[in-house]
């Protein structure tokens, strides 16, 4: 049964000037890349990347006038959700693994690379935001032994420029088993390009506009795909065959 | 083996089994995957004249015996909706599904879905949920629905389906008057209702819009009998839909007088092969009990 659940906010984490991490007081059977659909009743429902499954977590960014109702909310308060939904990312025998983040995109590979470091998988990330102020993350992913690679578009932190960047050029002296990456679509069309050169596998969540996160009413339709469901983490393989690189 | 062809007058299908409006069909990509896990024909998303964003999310909820919907008829408009189901390439049939606030829009609609080449017309008079449509604008009552099929009759050479509500208080004269404006075939059923959720935690309805329509397993009597109903009053062929699930629901609706059936909710629980999982049921109990055609079963309740 695909049922709205209620939990209550348990801690409040200001990560920046507008993403707000929220700790629910319970844990939740996720895999990382898997998303839940927040409900706030009498204002919509929409679809959320979890940054961590035991104590569910989730970092959202104020972007919109949902996100803003998001931020108002108080330890204390409730938090109602569907899900999980959609695949998650998957790790085999992976020894060391790339995780590259576009904006928000950094919340599930925060997850991901959770699961991989106490599988002992070395993982190194690069995050790109639009400024210094706009980085989050990075902390989180230094505690937990990843190596940090930053950049911005203004150089106000780390390398100027997108995050092609420094993945090439680190894909030039260093290997890597697999490379996982979400954040938007664009930028994901130019790192698979980058990691088909390196024959570097990879994976992609990828992003959609959804309404009903169940797999029925075909808005988050990428060709004959639903990223709700088929995805939206998908394989190599499967964004040659959706025709995500056209 | 058991043939499950099907002739619903000019619309001929390889078995009978139609993938119901509402349901995945946005993209023809999506319709031909459908068109090509089995099923005996796809219906698009219902298309209105302007683009419409449809209710806010929650718009589908589930509970233990089907699901409830409000989507609010989301969909591109006619215009985008005729770039992107143009050019259908598949032999399974491809139904598009059109719904307006009156005659004269379905007649607009009717005349642009002429430069699709698409099988047949479905005209939807029955959606539980979207003010200005379908039951909610009266359009179940059968003067209206005269009145409007008669207008797409005049507009179109397809063959013309007529969606009706299980929610008619007068079924068997609407679906008569349907066939006397020159319907081709009745599709007998959408989903049913408006029925409401409530999360119990947060005193609030699930559903964005607050009730929806109510498909799945729990309508499956209401929709045998409407098909039972409508059988003894019109002659022309019968889509069964709602809570049909599997090869035996599949043929108790034929049973009960319709020569196919609209498949929904059933993809949720079943997945997109559902058609072709039916079919298979539909033809092991055929074998079993020596039907040799479809034929054979439709109205069988009947004699």
């Amino acid at each position: 049964m695909f049922d709205m659940q209620t939990f209550r906010i348990k801690k409040i984490i200001k990560e920046n000037y507008r993403i707000n991490s929220i700790i629910l007081d319970g844990k939740l059977d996720a895999g990382p890349g898997q998303f839940l659909m927040i409900w706030i009743p009498d204002i919509d429902e929409k679809p959320f990347g979890i940054a961590d499954s035991d104590p569910l977590t989730l970092s959202i960014a104020n972007v919109g006038p949902f996100s803003s109702k998001l931020h108002s909310l108080k330890e204390g308060e409730f938090l109602s959700f569907r899900g999980p939904v959609g695949t998650s990312f998957n790790l085999k025998n992976e020894k060391r693994i790339i995780l590259v983040a576009g904006g928000y995109g950094v919340v599930p590979l925060y997850f991901l690379a959770k699961i991989a470091i106490e599988k002992k998988i070395k993982c190194t990330i690069i995050l790109g935001a639009k400024t210094k102020k706009d980085l989050v993350y990075q902390d989180n992913f230094e505690k937990l032994g990843c190596t940090v690679i930053t950049c911005t578009d203004d150089g106000s932190c780390g390398e100027k420029g997108i995050v092609t960047f420094p993945l090439e050029n680190l894909l030039k002296k260093e290997k890597f088993d697999k490379l996982f990456s979400c954040g938007p679509n664009i930028m994901m069309k130019s790192v698979g390009k980058i990691a088909d050169k390196y024959k570097l596998d990879y994976e992609f969540s990828l992003e959609a506009y959804m309404k009903c996160g169940m797999g029925i009413c075909g808005s988050c339709a990428i060709g004959d795909k639903l990223v709700c469901k088929d995805g939206p983490v998908f394989n190599k393989k499967e964004l040659e065959k959706l025709g995500f690189f056209r | 083996m058991p043939e499950l062809s099907v002739n619903l007058g000019k619309l001929k299908l390889e078995n009978p089994t139609i993938l119901a409006s509402g349901i995945l069909g946005t993209t023809k990509p999506l319709l031909l995957k459908i068109a090509n896990s089995g099923a005996g024909a796809v219906t698009s998303k219902s298309i209105s004249i302007e683009e419409r964003k449809g209710h806010n999310s929650p718009i589908i909820a589930e509970f233990s015996s089907g699901l409830l919907n409000a989507v609010g008829y989301k969909n591109p408009g006619i215009d985008k909706a005729i770039e992107e189901f143009s050019g259908w390439s598949s032999k399974i049939p491809l139904i598009i599904s059109i719904v307006g606030k009156d005659a004269e829009e379905f007649k607009i609609l009717a005349k642009k879905i002429n430069q699709i080449n698409c099988t047949a017309l479905e005209i939807v008079l029955s959606c539980p949920h979207t003010p200005g449509f379908g039951t909610l604008a009266g359009q179940n009552k059968p003067d209206i629905t005269y009145e409007i099929t008669k207008k797409v009759r005049e507009n179109t050479s397809l063959p013309l389906i007529v969606k009706l509500s299980p929610n008619s208080p007068e079924l068997s004269k609407t679906a008569k008057k349907a066939e006397q404006a020159g319907a081709d075939i009745i599709n007998m059923g959408n989903s049913a209702g408006p029925g409401m959720i409530i999360d119990i935690e947060r005193k609030k309805p699930v559903l964005h819009f607050g009730f929806g329509g109510i498909s799945g397993p729990a309508i499956k009597p209401l929709s045998i009998r409407c098909v039972y109903d409508i059988y003894k009053s019109v002659e022309i062929p019968i889509i069964g839909t709602g809570g049909i699930t599997n090869g035996k629901d599949a043929i108790e609706i034929l049973m009960a007088g319709a020569s196919a059936v609209g498949i929904g909710t059933a993809v949720y629980y079943r997945g997109i092969d559902v058609f072709s999982k039916i079919n298979s049921e539909i033809s092991d109990w055929m074998k079993k009990h020596n039907y040799k055609s479809i034929d054979e079963l439709v109205g069988a309740v009947h004699v």
